[in-house]
């Protein structure tokens, strides 16, 4: 795998160059991550072999920010195991339970104390302790045949599912190395130099993958924010200040919460050359108001979803476009990745006119883990052969609606199903009816968006309840209770702001739920 | 602008951010445990409550237990008007 190469190249040249700091004063060096990578990886082939069905275990890594989720990711790689990053603050105890359980017996490597509600057998769970012992003894370099190649699965990636569970993206070696290889083109010379890149999102994001693969491709440095950093905003600014980031990679909404601050501007962060957007919508006035606090500083949009591997087109933002009053675009497609726009029958769409976007080229995902129906469904081979393609082509159907203007460039309109994006976070809404639908006395369930300056600003439930309540009990207290009863089983974004409560749920005359009513509540 | 109009005009301004009615009435909730606040829209209430009364009060300069009823907002503008 080229990536494990680009890492090895580093560790034996300068050993003591740093691979990450956090923001709370950890430290990795590149000879630290590949020895005790190494080291663990040895271990991880120790332990599968005891295995009856011969396969590769996914390995289901738990944690944060830390350098031993780092550790476990890249250990995983060099042996063969596609890993499964479950990050300990954004993913609650029970969906955390979920995903280990459709993993059937993984290993699990837990940076951070694993919760009970993740039913594994013991001899599979690898501790911090653990890691930290079987990191630091001596052991020979693994064998380079063991890592992931080709198609092999690099990482499964559980994103919101709308029939109540998540679903895992599977990620093979070839996504992850193609998509590597265009991150580090889209930095461009700003990454040559061993750059420092803003970590953000949590590694069970994968918008986290663009400056993973992008600062250990090129030497550079990931400035990990942790949890407790990014909830305290004096933390967080004095974090950025002194992180020295030349690349900033973040969903818009995390930018907007920075931008707030007067003092968030080229003079507290003067090396930073390059903004990195993906995962929303990114609004003309966030562009703006960055680029006229960063003058040094250029802005990339980019879109794609997890099952295309982190994104698929970019474009630069200048002055102009942020001031033009057209939404965004997204952009063009990288090399190896075709967009084709089509109609409801599947068949292509005149040229200019919205319809599903599907997305072809050596970066689509394999499928679902252990769905072959949400597989078939979604995913296939692609239409004709793909340039630039380096690797098998494959194609999914996205759900997106947009449209090709005549450059090729992809503007995005919304969401042809269910699905919603919320600070970045993709949310199926069914999901969350489907939770809802669970819990004592709920009869019917339907969950609708609010928006604010054409964002999704929060959520919505209309609950049908028949259950107890207690005396006197108002229906914001009984919605408390029920948004109590989500926590959880839901990550907190997926919790909605308000429960309202009705006696029915408005249908439209074919019986479906009529969710243009409740909006309209 | 007496304790009253203060109040009526919090009132109303968090009822637009929480989408809830409701909080006029629970002013001792903890809005962020309730799921009404979280750190984006903690950022807009601090926009508006600078638009709508002129109060400048910076993100890091109050910590969220400060900030987390509907009552210990109003103490909070209530200080600095």
């Amino acid at each position: 795998m080229r990536f494990l190469e680009m890492i090895e190249r580093r560790a034996c040249e300068f050993p003591e160059a740093v691979a990450q700091r956090t923001s709370t004063g950890s430290q990795l060096t590149y000879g630290e991550l590949w020895h005790a990578s190494g080291a663990l990886a040895q271990e991880l082939v120790r332990r599968n072999a005891s295995r009856t069905d011969g396969g590769h275990a996914p390995v289901l890594v738990y944690g944060h920010k830390s350098p031993l989720m780092l550790v476990g990711m890249l250990a995983c790689m060099r042996s063969g195991h596609p890993y499964v990053p479950v990050d300990a603050h954004s993913v609650p105890d029970e969906r955390a339970a979920s995903i280990a359980r459709q993993l059937g017996e993984p290993i699990v490597l837990a940076a951070e104390s694993l919760p009970a509600a993740v039913a594994v057998s013991p001899e599979g769970v690898l501790s911090a302790a653990d890691i930290r012992a079987v990191a630091e003894r001596p052991a020979d370099a693994p064998n380079p045949a063991w890592q992931i190649a080709g198609e092999d699965l690099c990482y499964i990636l559980f994103t919101s599912g709308s029939t109540g569970a998540p679903k895992g993206v599977e990620v093979t070696a070839n996504c992850f190395d193609n998509f590597c290889g265009w991150d580090v083109e889209l930095a461009g010379p700003v990454a040559t130099l061993g750059a420092v890149w803003i970590d953000q999102a949590p590694f069970s994001f994968d918008l986290s993958v663009f400056e993973l693969a992008g600062a250990l491709a090129t030497s550079g440095t990931l400035f990990s924010l942790e949890h407790d950093t990014q909830q305290d905003m004096e933390a967080l600014l004095a974090s950025l200040a002194e992180s020295g980031a030349a690349v900033w990679v973040s969903t818009p909404s995390f930018a907007d919460l920075c931008l707030v601050n007067a003092g968030f501007s080229q003079e507290m962060m003067p090396n930073l050359r390059l903004f990195l957007f993906c995962g929303e919508t990114l609004a003309n006035s966030t562009a703006a108001h960055l680029l006229e606090r960063f003058p040094r500083a250029r802005v990339l949009n980019t879109y794609g979803p997890t099952e295309s591997t982190v994104a698929v087109t970019a474009v630069e933002i200048t002055p102009q476009l942020a001031a033009a009053p057209e939404p965004l675009p997204v952009g063009s497609p990288r090399p190896g990745t075709r967009l084709r726009i089509v109609d409801a029958a599947g068949s292509d769409a005149e040229a200019g006119r919205p319809g599903e976007v599907v997305i072809e080229g050596d970066t689509v995902a394999h499928g679902y883990y252990g769905r072959d129906d949400l597989t078939r469904a979604a995913f296939g081979t692609a239409s004709s052969a793909v340039p630039g393609a380096v690797s098998p082509a494959r194609s999914y159907r996205t759900g997106d609606e947009g449209w090709l203007d005549e450059s090729g460039t992809l503007h995005y309109h919304g969401r042809l199903d269910l699905q919603v994006k919320l600070n970045g976070f993709r949310i199926e809404l069914g999901e969350i009816e489907e939770q809802l639908r669970r819990l004592p006395g709920v009869d019917a369930a339907a969950v609708t968006t609010r928006e604010r300056d054409g964002k999704v600003s929060h959520l919505v439930a209309h609950v049908v309840y028949s259950g107890p309540r207690a005396e006197g009990e108002s229906d914001f207290r009984l919605g408390l209770a029920l948004k109590e009863q989500l926590k959880p089983v839901l990550p907190h974004y997926m919790v909605p702001k308000k429960i309202a409560f009705l006696n029915a749920l408005p249908r439209t005359g074919n019986g479906k739920v009529d969710r243009r009513a409740l909006k309209a509540l | 602008m007496d304790k009253q109009e203060l109040e009526a005009s919090v009132l109303d301004l968090l009822a637009d951010i929480c989408d809830d009615d409701a909080v006029r009435e629970e002013r001792d909730v903890d809005l962020f445990d309730a799921g009404l606040l979280d750190s984006m829209a903690a950022i807009e209430l601090l926009v508006a409550i600078e638009d709508r009364f002129g109060v400048e009060i910076a993100p890091t300069a109050v910590k969220r237990e400060e900030m987390n009823t509907v009552n210990k907002i109003i103490e909070q503008i209530g200080k600095r008007l």
